[in-house]
């Protein structure tokens, strides 16, 4: 075992491989700090270029960028409000907040960190429990994903704050709208008014582009107009410390540690997805420090997601490397890559090419290093040239990167008015300050949800009784029952105490 | 008034210029500016990747032209077939064209049906496999039929009215067996639902499982082609055991009805060529996606063939 390790690892001296993950790294921040453009599209324009490529090399290369993108995201989440790939949503809460306070250094500096953290985490944990921890994540069903995606959008109670019921009128819309597009078991389309483009539902990426990066231009133009009133000075300015202090990483250490254990179990569970990953920990984060107020600029709101995200990262790769099955729609490009070297994932990895195996899950450990001072430079960078430049030209960029992000996704001009009409429609809703993002969850959620429902119901010939009879499937309602229950039963202890008082 | 009319007088003759020139384009010369593959799914996935296997050889081929190959991914490919039927009948659009552009049709509603389409080669074939878990109660697909004439054996998809769903239906048809289908989206989910004991049986191409078949998690019991797979020639086919089904997806490329049969035939040719290259036929075997090559007329005669199978199912599709 160890010796397979050093295995790995010995191949990372070589300069060409090193400069390969080093590279892969790069490019994984960059593409990840850009809104529209992520490590899937990225991993799968590279992978027929790989063909040509020693097979470390490509290896390493994808690895790199996978273990950055992410990370590269809560970039712009933090210095604008843009989250530069879909699992930094969570981010833009708590990491925009404290850009707005002067913070941006910190909040970029504890998200650098958290990632790391969270990333070595799972890479260990890919590292030395991958068979174990695979075959446990065989037992989901699906009774049990079913139970699973309730539980993911329970979290949006705890999210919520104090605005409980707009929170759930918007989930409730997100959940009606996420039937849009194909019925999964009848196959039938729905609510598409013969539009092809809606047959695989709202398309996720150019709707958070419009919820995130539309509504922020049109905002930051609204502050504009004010600032020529009153004349202030256009440009947000210090970017103040990055790294955090001692006493900050104690603070964070514990939203660290179960960030990334719910990043982990999410990213072994196939296809549960990064965005629950990052709602539940975030989620986790807030119930654990009630004294503190989320949304406010807090830092364990940037820490939760961060970690998390980066721990789903190397433990989607567990179900690949143990069974040959992609914990999600990233990693299974790694299937494609690895096929077209003439080499298959799973088991048989490790016995016929027990090199590319292991480099495999030592590249993932040492690209987490790389992405920490890598990032840091990244962030520096971006913070103070971002930050410095005129906000009219700003808002001119930040809509450019967004058009073409949208288009990108499918090469679709229809894209573009889904990120329009989303843009305008939560700048509307802001306004009267009801916020829109409530709704991303339900609308992952929702199909799978559905999905499961009915193949569960299928299953059990009809039969309820299924989500009881799983042991995992009803401990995942009664957790989900308790979120959903503690904020009325903390409403009603509060009323009997007033009344005693 | 003079200005105008001498616009007009350009106007017209460069409009007879450019129909000159178009009706002369089709044989000589083609192509004389790039070609395009639209594949209607994401990329990296096995229709996308062995696209991009001709785009790479392409210049060789093609008097230096070369391919480019555009993503349009959605609705389970109608956004990408939708777009392949409206480009111009001129051979520079061409259509990453699979099974989904028959079946599709016929269960959505698409402003286009196989027919919008002149198949051009056909360059993969991959054979549909009946697979089980390696702990199944099933050992041997007598077991499994057996079974599933009793009572119904749970079976899963990678998806609602592919051409996998069709194999299991035209199975109930011919042999009178009984499925509840588990539908998903793609094979991963399959092979996740397979390997922890959840759903009893499923059906995908060879390729999907493969790599699980290698290491034995999961055991074919049958295979619908016509001679054995060389990876599995312990596994029989069902023709062997006398059921006499042939089903699988195929892959290959087309462009739209209308293009003029000369085109077609350059294009024919440079496609058949690429499949002969040494270089194409060790990235296919590599990549693990089966070699098998049809002229225009015998996929023009295959993807017809498919169309009646299709329809003949239909009627207990939604069943």
């Amino acid at each position: 075992m160890l010796e397979n390790i050093a295995l790995g690892f010995g191949q990372l001296l070589h300069p060409t491989v090193f400069i390969a993950l080093f590279l892969g790294v790069v490019v994984g921040l960059i593409v990840g700090a850009l809104p529209g453009l992520n490590d899937s599209i990225t991993m799968a324009v590279l992978i027929p270029v790989t063909f040509g490529m020693d097979s470390q090399i490509a290896m390493v290369l994808l690895v790199g960028i996978y273990v950055a993108a992410c990370y590269g995201g809560s970039i712009p989440a933090i210095l604008l409000n843009i989250p530069g790939t879909a699992s930094s949503v969570v981010t833009c809460l708590d990491g925009y907040k404290m850009t707005q306070k002067g913070q941006s250094g910190l909040a970029l500096g504890i998200s650098t960190t958290s990632s790391v953290f969270g990333g070595l985490m799972s890479s260990l944990v890919l590292m030395f429990l991958a068979p174990f921890l695979a075959i446990q994540a065989l037992r989901f069903g699906p009774p049990e994903y079913f139970s699973l995606a309730i539980m993911g959008i329970s979290t949006v109670v705890g999210m919520a704050g104090k605005d409980l019921l707009k929170s759930l009128i918007i989930s409730i819309f997100g959940l009606v709208i996420s039937t849009i597009g194909m019925s999964p078991q009848v196959g039938f389309p729905r609510f598409t008014f013969g539009i092809d483009y809606l047959y695989d539902g709202i398309p996720l990426v150019p709707m958070l582009i419009g919820l995130f990066g539309v509504t922020s231009v049109l905002e930051l133009a609204d502050t504009i107009k004010n600032d020529l009133l009153s004349k202030v000075d256009l440009h947000i300015k210090k970017i103040g410390r990055m790294l955090p202090d001692r006493k900050m990483v104690k603070r964070l250490l514990p939203t660290w540690i179960t960030s990334s254990a719910i990043g982990n179990v999410i990213g072994i569970i196939p296809g549960a997805g990064m965005i629950m990953a990052i709602y539940m920990a975030y989620d986790q984060a807030k119930r654990s420090n009630k004294d503190k107020e989320f949304g406010t600029g807090i830092p364990e709101g940037v820490a939760a997601p961060e970690t998390a995200n980066n721990a789903v990262v190397a433990s989607s790769m567990v179900p690949l490397m143990a069974l040959g099955v992609p914990g999600n729609s990233t990693s299974a490009l790694f299937i494609g890559a690895l096929m077209i070297q003439g080499m298959r994932p799973g088991p048989s990895l490790f016995k016929d090419f027990p090199e590319v195996a292991y480099l495999i899950i030592a590249a993932f450990f040492v690209g987490n290093i790389l992405m920490g001072p890598l990032g840091l430079a990244l962030s520096k960078f971006m913070s103070t040239s971002i930050l410095r430049l005129n906000r009219y030209l700003l808002n001119g960029v930040i809509i450019l990167l967004c058009v073409t992000g949208a288009y990108s996704v499918r090469n679709s001009s229809f894209d573009i008015w889904i990120m329009i009409i989303f843009g305008v429609i939560s700048y509307i809703l802001n306004k009267i300050h009801f916020s829109l993002s409530p709704i991303i969850l339900p609308l992952i959620l929702g199909p799978m949800m559905e999905q499961n429902l009915q193949q569960s119901l299928i299953l059990s010939r009809g039969s309820w009784a299924i989500f009881f009879t799983s042991p995992i499937s009803l401990g995942l309602l009664i957790v989900s029952a308790l979120f959903l229950l503690a904020p009325v039963w903390k409403a009603i202890n509060e009323r009997r105490r007033s009344k005693i008082a | 008034m003079k200005k105008r009319s001498l616009i007009a007088a350009l106007v017209v003759g460069l409009l007879m210029v450019s129909l000159v020139a178009v009706s002369a384009q089709s044989a000589a010369g083609f192509p004389k500016k790039n070609l395009k593959i639209i594949v209607p799914f994401a990329p990296g996935g096995a229709v996308d990747v062995t696209c991009r296997f001709f785009a790479e050889l392409a210049p060789k081929y093609f008097d230096g032209k070369k391919i480019i190959i555009e993503n349009k991914e959605g609705g389970g490919g109608v956004v990408g077939q939708n777009a392949g039927a409206k480009a111009d009948p001129d051979g520079y659009s061409i259509l990453a064209f699979t099974s989904s552009v028959v079946t599709n049709p016929m269960t959505k509603q698409t402003d286009y049906t196989h027919e919008s389409f002149q198949p051009v080669i056909m360059y993969c074939y991959d054979p549909e496999v009946l697979v089980v878990s390696a702990k199944s109660e099933f050992k041997t697909l007598d077991d499994l039929l057996a079974a599933a004439k009793k009572s119904s054996v749970s079976l899963c998809t990678p998806g609602k009215s592919t051409s996998h769903h069709t194999a299991g239906l035209i199975l109930e048809q011919k042999i009178g067996v009984k499925f509840d289908y588990i539908h998903n989206n793609g094979a991963a989910m399959q092979i996740t639902q397979l390997l922890g004991g959840h759903v009893q049986a499923g059906l995908m191409a060879y390729g999907e499982a493969a790599s699980q078949l290698k290491d034995g998690q999961l055991v074919a019991l049958g295979v619908m082609s016509d001679i054995r797979i060389a990876d599995l020639s312990k596994v029989p086919t069902f023709q062997e055991k006398g059921i006499d089904i042939l089903y699988g997806a195929w892959r290959g490329l087309a462009v739209p009805a209308k293009t003029p049969k000369d085109v077609v035939a350059v294009l024919e040719k440079g496609f058949t060529e690429i499949t002969k290259d040494p270089q194409y036929i060790e990235k296919m075997a590599k990549a693990g996606y089966p070699l098998v090559y049809k002229n225009t007329a015998d996929f023009t005669k295959h993807v017809i063939q498919d169309a009646v199978d299709f329809k003949n199912i239909l009627p207990f599709l939604n069943q």
